[in-house]
């Protein structure tokens, strides 16, 4: 964290107190906290995590099997569930907040953004939240209210990147974001979402219209288990209402059906990976992959010489 | 009634948050004679000018009247974490929990600078922040969270009082 002159914001303030509650061998462990006498600093000193997923994914060398994907989704879900189940909002759900170590297990991180949830009553949360290509549909248009599905997009989004190596949807604006998002799940219309026209900025974004759902044609190039993108399907889900929790994801046959999932294989692979895999350390580092909100993503991705840096959408 | 004292709310459960009130408010802090053997160099009285004088400062920088009980919270329960506390400290400790408390309840906090102003040399800026850390972590950084002061209670005395007073069918806020 920075330099703080006031000691510890409250944003710290809130994160630590939510770190504490939140114990569970998929979630991060804080440690200790801590001030450097000079300069004020504040540390935040977490258990060792060696990778963070979008560091392995930039990397060519790193090959994931179909049962090590399914390992690092479940542990992924398996975080959700548990935050979730404790009325915990990560609200930052990204690939680079995602960290492996070395012998494959799934720590997710980083709850700078992350809230508690009130019982029952109609909240008005910020929508302001979630790095722009991790970021749900609901949240464009305006609603303040939302809960858990938010961290299931983003969980969704994920997902593909583990065949696709790449964020899928990388719009360089709020409205590109949403016309991305309409060009691969549809529309947002009524029918396929109900009540969505209520929401504060649906009449005042330019929402694409005439736009077919298109996630399982266009996957299919590149994932080749049909559980995977029945999964990815459903998590993908433009009304937050009937999109995937995270118990029906875990339930899902992706999970459940040859070959099953395998963090002893995850170890394996892992452990040939000799550097340790930041994505803020990978040469091929992306836009908003550390540093939060990409502000002018696409020219920087452009630019990028490594062999992965087409669009895949 | 079945649901509580309190009246129908739109922001909250009545029958869930009169159950919650009442059992944070049981298991907050320990009894004061506790607190006296505890702590034998602190002696009641130096407790309340502690108290007279920090709402003399939250009078000064015109704080909330809520940033005052949470700063009692904060002291009361950090005393009650301790022991042997000498009265030396008290003042450090004191004008520390008005600090946190204060970043927790106002929307423009004072500066650390001035709540060391305030102490007239007692503390600088450096045992504010020191102290700031020490008691986030004996209070396990549970700061403000589920904590019931006695504004909590008036408000819910006063919803009360005023709904007896509307007639039947009209929705308290």
């Amino acid at each position: 964290m920075e330099n703080e002159k006031e000691g510890f914001p409250m944003t710290a303030l809130r994160e630590i107190r939510i770190l504490q509650l939140l114990n569970h061998e998929n979630v991060i462990n804080l440690v200790e906290v801590c001030r450097s006498k000079e300069r004020g600093s504040i540390f935040l000193v977490f258990d060792f995590c060696e990778h963070d997923l979008a560091g392995l994914l930039c990397c060519e060398e790193v090959r994931f099997s179909l049962q090590e994907i399914k390992s690092i989704m479940q542990q992924l879900f398996n975080a959700l569930f548990f935050i979730h189940g404790v009325r915990i909002l990560n609200r930052d759900m990204k690939s680079s907040n995602i960290l492996i170590t070395r012998s494959g297990v799934l720590k997710l991180g980083d709850f700078g953004l992350a809230r508690a949830m009130s019982k029952g009553q109609v909240q008005r949360y910020t929508n302001r939240v979630i790095t722009l290509w991790y970021r749900p549909p609901e949240l464009f248009l305006g609603e303040r209210n939302y809960a858990t599905p938010i961290d299931m997009w983003g969980a969704g989004c994920i997902m593909c990147e583990m065949w696709t190596r790449r964020p899928i949807m990388q719009g360089d604006s709020e409205q590109k974001q949403i016309s991305l998002i309409s060009n691969l799940c549809g529309s947002i219309t009524p029918e396929v979402w109900p009540g969505v026209e209520s929401l504060e900025l649906y009449c005042k974004l330019q929402l694409p219209s005439d736009q077919k759902r298109r996630i399982r044609e266009r996957l299919r190039h590149y994932v080749r288990d049909m559980h995977a993108i029945d999964l990815i399907d459903k998590l993908l889900v433009l009304d937050p209402k009937k999109r995937l929790d995270s118990d029906g994801a875990l339930n899902h046959d992706f999970f459940w059906e040859d070959p099953m999932p395998s963090q002893s294989d995850l170890a394996h692979t892992l452990s040939k990976v000799r550097r340790s895999m930041f994505v803020m350390h990978t040469s091929t580092a992306r836009p908003g992959g550390g540093a939060g909100v990409p502000g002018a993503g696409g020219g920087a991705v452009a630019g990028n010489t490594n062999h992965f840096h087409d669009r895949v959408f | 009634g079945a649901g509580g004292p309190l009246p129908q709310l739109s922001w909250a459960n009545p029958r869930e948050l009169w159950t919650e009130m009442r059992a944070k408010d049981v298991c907050q802090t320990a009894p004061e004679e506790e607190l006296q053997s505890r702590h034998p160099g602190i002696l009641p009285t130096m407790r309340t000018i502690l108290f007279d004088w920090l709402m003399e400062v939250c009078e000064e920088y015109k704080l909330h009247r809520e940033t005052y009980y949470l700063t009692v919270d904060l002291h009361d329960r950090f005393l009650d974490s301790w022991r042997e506390i000498q009265k030396e400290h008290l003042q450090a400790i004191g004008i520390t929990c008005l600090f946190i408390a204060s970043k927790i309840e106002e929307i423009y906090p004072p500066k650390v600078t001035e709540f060391a102003f305030v102490t007239d040399g007692a503390c600088c800026v450096a045992d504010i922040l020191d102290m700031e850390l020490l008691i986030c972590k004996a209070l396990n950084w549970r700061l403000n969270h589920y904590i019931v002061t006695v504004n909590t209670w008036a408000n819910a005395y006063m919803q009360i009082s005023s709904h007896r007073l509307r007639p039947p069918g009209v929705k308290t806020r």
